[in-house]
């Protein structure tokens, strides 16, 4: 059930995030394509514009554009707010655009590979799925591999997107200098993280517990007959989903103009 | 038609309290002052009315719902504040359309007019605008919005003379046509006196007055003569200010004066104005002496 209001919402917010799209495709297809294309024309090397069509990585360009563009909450709240719309209702708005435009996104990303696999002989989508690397074995019939394996990157990027929400919330309840202070702990906190890691682990072996490997078996769907179980994968996703779902509900009902 | 319940509202920030108790009514097809000293909670009231903060406690309804996350009663508020929460990178016309897009049933015509009358250019950037033009802008808004409840956080901030005067007309103006309530919270109550019909008076976080414009001055009163004579026939009273010069006393006195008292010759009894009230009402001890 949707009311007129948060269709309006959706709406909007659809418009905005598709432009922002756009406008980063456009540059990355200034960077990754008419950039090198020009380089090669000034410097004379060689430079094959179809190589470059056909192995353009939209899905995982999609992928993390989109999660960039979920990451951003408090603007869209202040003018939302001051045109007396409701957290509630920007959150479920905020919700069904990004899951909207994860799964467009995706499926054009499939669209395009498969496209220029058959004209221009490009990569094979197996060597760029990592759930087909994993599971695809599982799969007697490969036309269902295939099918699943889509299916599991459209909703692989809604989750992505749908966890950004959630991160980008949980920062905008913060001042700027609040959040540059957050970003500084964090980037400290992960690189002492990883030299105390690599160091800690040079000299004696990782052996992780029982109940560890236990519960990673069971997340990832593994069991000791040596399978690997692709349900398990689309579990672990529809349950996150539905945690950074509520998770970002909860905090952006606590949204609130900031003295700034 | 109830109109706007504000009960028991409570607000701090931090260990300080900024709003105490606050009970109003905002009745609809009214144009409110909400008047009080910088600090004294007015923005922090009209912020929490349309859900842009949270109270610490207390209720607000809108015809008997609560506006907190009902889209329903926030689609009948428009707030206009000092806090700029439109994106600098929209243009002008841009955002009107997103006021259209949200509310329904957006004025153009009407904000177009305006626009011309204010010479308010509607391709620019909105962060492009001098702080008067940016008030000018989400004036025009507040106009044309199809909202019941216009609320005015210091309106005029930023514009010149003619400006202001050009504003007040519109105002009143739109509100005989519409029917709408208006909630002006303003510093410049002299220029607005004659539009408001029900003051708020705010001081300290509480409501301290709460009355039709005409009701409260006609309970003001300015005793003036020598200063002997002044003292005591206001002795007793609510006097609330005082000025002095030189023998010549005048005492501000607010609520019924004795009937029985005999005026002398020498004193003369006047009507102060709203300002001169709102003044002597929300001095603090050290700033009547």
């Amino acid at each position: 059930m949707i009311t007129a209001k948060e269709k309006s919402v959706v709406f909007y917010l659809f418009k905005r995030v598709f432009r922002q799209l756009l406008f980063v495709f456009m540059w990355f297809l200034i960077g990754g394509v008419i950039f090198p294309m020009t380089l090669s024309l000034i410097t004379g090397s060689n430079y094959n514009l179809l190589q470059a069509i056909r192995s353009l990585e939209l899905g995982p360009t999609f992928y993390l554009v989109i999660g960039c563009l979920a990451l951003l909450s408090y603007d869209d709240f202040k003018l939302l707010i001051q045109n007396g719309v409701s957290r509630y209702t920007y959150w479920k708005a905020k919700v069904i655009t990004f899951i909207g435009i994860s799964v467009l996104s995706q499926t054009i990303a499939i669209i395009y590979f498969f496209l220029m696999r058959l004209i221009l002989n490009g990569n094979r989508w197996e060597d760029y799925s990592l759930f087909m690397q994993v599971y695809g074995g599982f799969f007697k019939n490969t036309t269902i591999a295939y099918l699943v394996s889509f299916i599991f990157a459209i909703l692989s990027a809604g989750v992505f997107s749908l966890s950004c929400i959630l991160v980008g919330s949980i920062f905008s309840l913060f001042t700027k200098r609040q959040r540059r202070l957050i970003i500084l702990a964090l980037i400290t906190l992960f690189i002492v993280g990883i030299a105390t890691i690599s160091n800690t682990y040079q000299h004696i072996a990782f052996n992780a517990e029982p109940w560890f490997v236990n519960t990673l078996n069971f997340l990832v769907g593994y069991d000791k007959g040596g399978t690997l179980n692709p349900t398990m994968p689309f579990i672990d996703m529809v349950l996150l989903g539905i945690i950074v779902c509520f998770g970002s509900l909860q905090v952006i009902k606590r949204f609130k103009i900031r003295n700034e | 038609m109830e109109g706007i319940v504000v009960k028991g509202i409570q607000k701090n920030f931090g260990k300080k309290t900024v709003l105490q108790d606050v009970d109003l009514q905002i009745k609809p097809g009214k144009i409110y002052g909400l008047l009080g000293r910088n600090g004294a909670g007015k923005s922090t009231l009209l912020s929490i009315i349309a859900n842009r903060i949270f109270p610490n406690m207390g209720t607000i309804t809108l015809d008997g719902q609560t506006v907190f996350e009902n889209d329903k009663a926030l689609g009948q508020m428009y707030l206009m504040s000092e806090r700029n929460l439109y994106s600098k990178s929209s243009k002008l016309k841009h955002l009107l359309g997103t006021t259209e897009l949200l509310y329904g049933n957006f004025d153009y015509e009407y904000a177009y007019q305006l626009a011309e009358k204010f010479s308010l250019d509607l391709n620019q950037k909105f962060g492009k605008l001098s702080t008067g033009y940016r008030s000018i802008f989400k004036l025009i808004v507040s106009l044309c919005v199809p909202a019941k409840y216009i609320l005015l956080d210091e309106p005029v901030l930023g514009l010149d003379a003619n400006h202001r005067e050009l504003f007040y007309r519109e105002m009143v103006d739109n509100y005989v046509k519409t029917g709408k309530t208006f909630v002006i919270s303003t510093h410049l109550i002299e220029e607005i006196t004659n539009s408001l019909e029900h003051i708020f008076i705010i001081k300290n976080g509480q409501i301290i007055i709460d009355g039709d414009v005409e009701d409260v001055l006609n309970k003001a009163y300015l005793v003036s003569g020598p200063a002997k004579e002044v003292a005591q026939y206001t002795a007793g009273l609510n006097v609330i200010g005082q000025e002095k010069l030189g023998n010549i006393q005048g005492d501000y006195v607010f609520g019924k004066l004795d009937s029985e008292r005999v005026l002398p010759d020498t004193v003369t009894v006047e009507k102060p104005n709203l300002q001169k009230l709102f003044i002597n009402l929300t001095n603090t001890k050290e700033e009547n002496k």
